[in-house]
């Protein structure tokens, strides 16, 4: 991690109450389900726009240097 | 690093920032504009960024950061989507044995905010504790306990484990499983 530490760190939340914990089987089934969720955009192509705003920002670069 | 470099490896991390920026609005043409600003923002600031270390951890802190002053200014167009989100929630009483990913996204969405970013960074981002915690500004406790009431609000609201009632020794080891990222 780099230099763009913004805000101050702030104090530690209450931390989570040792109450109810989840079976394993209701962990790996969270975690699965949010990867696939997550993994899905990921391995959509990159929009048309983004492109070509990397693009135009490489240009302005070309140019100016 | 030059311009090329740079250009080639932001394009490398677009596809993770579009990931997250999804999970922070849920929408994929808001969820490219936050992108897209965060790119802007990138390339404006990349003599900050040191070559050699973590750009998808510094290109997800100016994500965020961007999401977080765009809602503030934002705040009085958003008429309790939470809310709306939790009644949604509500019409689907049996869930137990099919749910699908459209009932898993709700139930995402209807996290805080603050959770919901700690869950994605984690789970599914593939950033450690440390890490997740640089990116938002806090402690690294407070993003454990975060992702931690995530996963136990998730699970109450797919019904994952009965009625509330959870298994009794599945303790710290659990967490460490489902937080570490896979490589």
């Amino acid at each position: 991690m780099t230099s763009s530490r913004k805000q101050p760190a702030e104090p530690v939340e209450t931390p989570a109450k040792p109450g109810p914990r989840l079976s394993e089987e209701s962990q790996a089934f969270i975690g699965l389900k949010l990867r696939e969720l997550y993994d899905d955009v990921v391995a959509e192509p990159v929009p048309d726009r983004l492109l070509e705003l990397l693009n135009k920002l490489g240009a302005k670069d070309d140019e100016t240097r | 690093m030059t311009a090329y470099d740079f250009r080639s490896e932001l394009l490398s991390v677009i596809p993770n920032l579009r990931a997250f920026a999804m999970s922070l609005v849920g929408a994929a043409d808001r969820a490219d504009d936050l992108v897209q600003e965060t790119l802007v923002r990138a390339w404006d600031k990349r003599d900050t960024f040191t070559p050699g270390t973590n750009l998808k951890g510094w290109l997800f802190t100016i994500l965020r950061n961007e999401f977080y002053s765009q809602m503030r200014k934002r705040k009085r167009e958003v008429s309790d989507p939470e809310g709306a989100m939790a009644a949604r929630l509500s019409t689907h009483p049996e869930q137990v044995g099919k749910l699908d990913m459209e009932d898993f996204k709700t139930a995402i969405s209807s996290l805080p905010h603050d959770q919901r970013e700690a869950l994605i960074l984690v789970g599914a981002s593939g950033f450690s504790y440390e890490e997740a915690a640089e990116i938002c500004g806090c402690a690294i406790g407070t993003i454990k306990s975060r992702v931690s009431r995530a996963r136990a609000q998730l699970a109450t609201t797919l019904k994952l484990e009965g009625d509330g009632e959870f298994g009794p020794d599945a303790v710290a080891v659990g967490v460490m499983n489902f937080s570490s990222p896979a490589a």
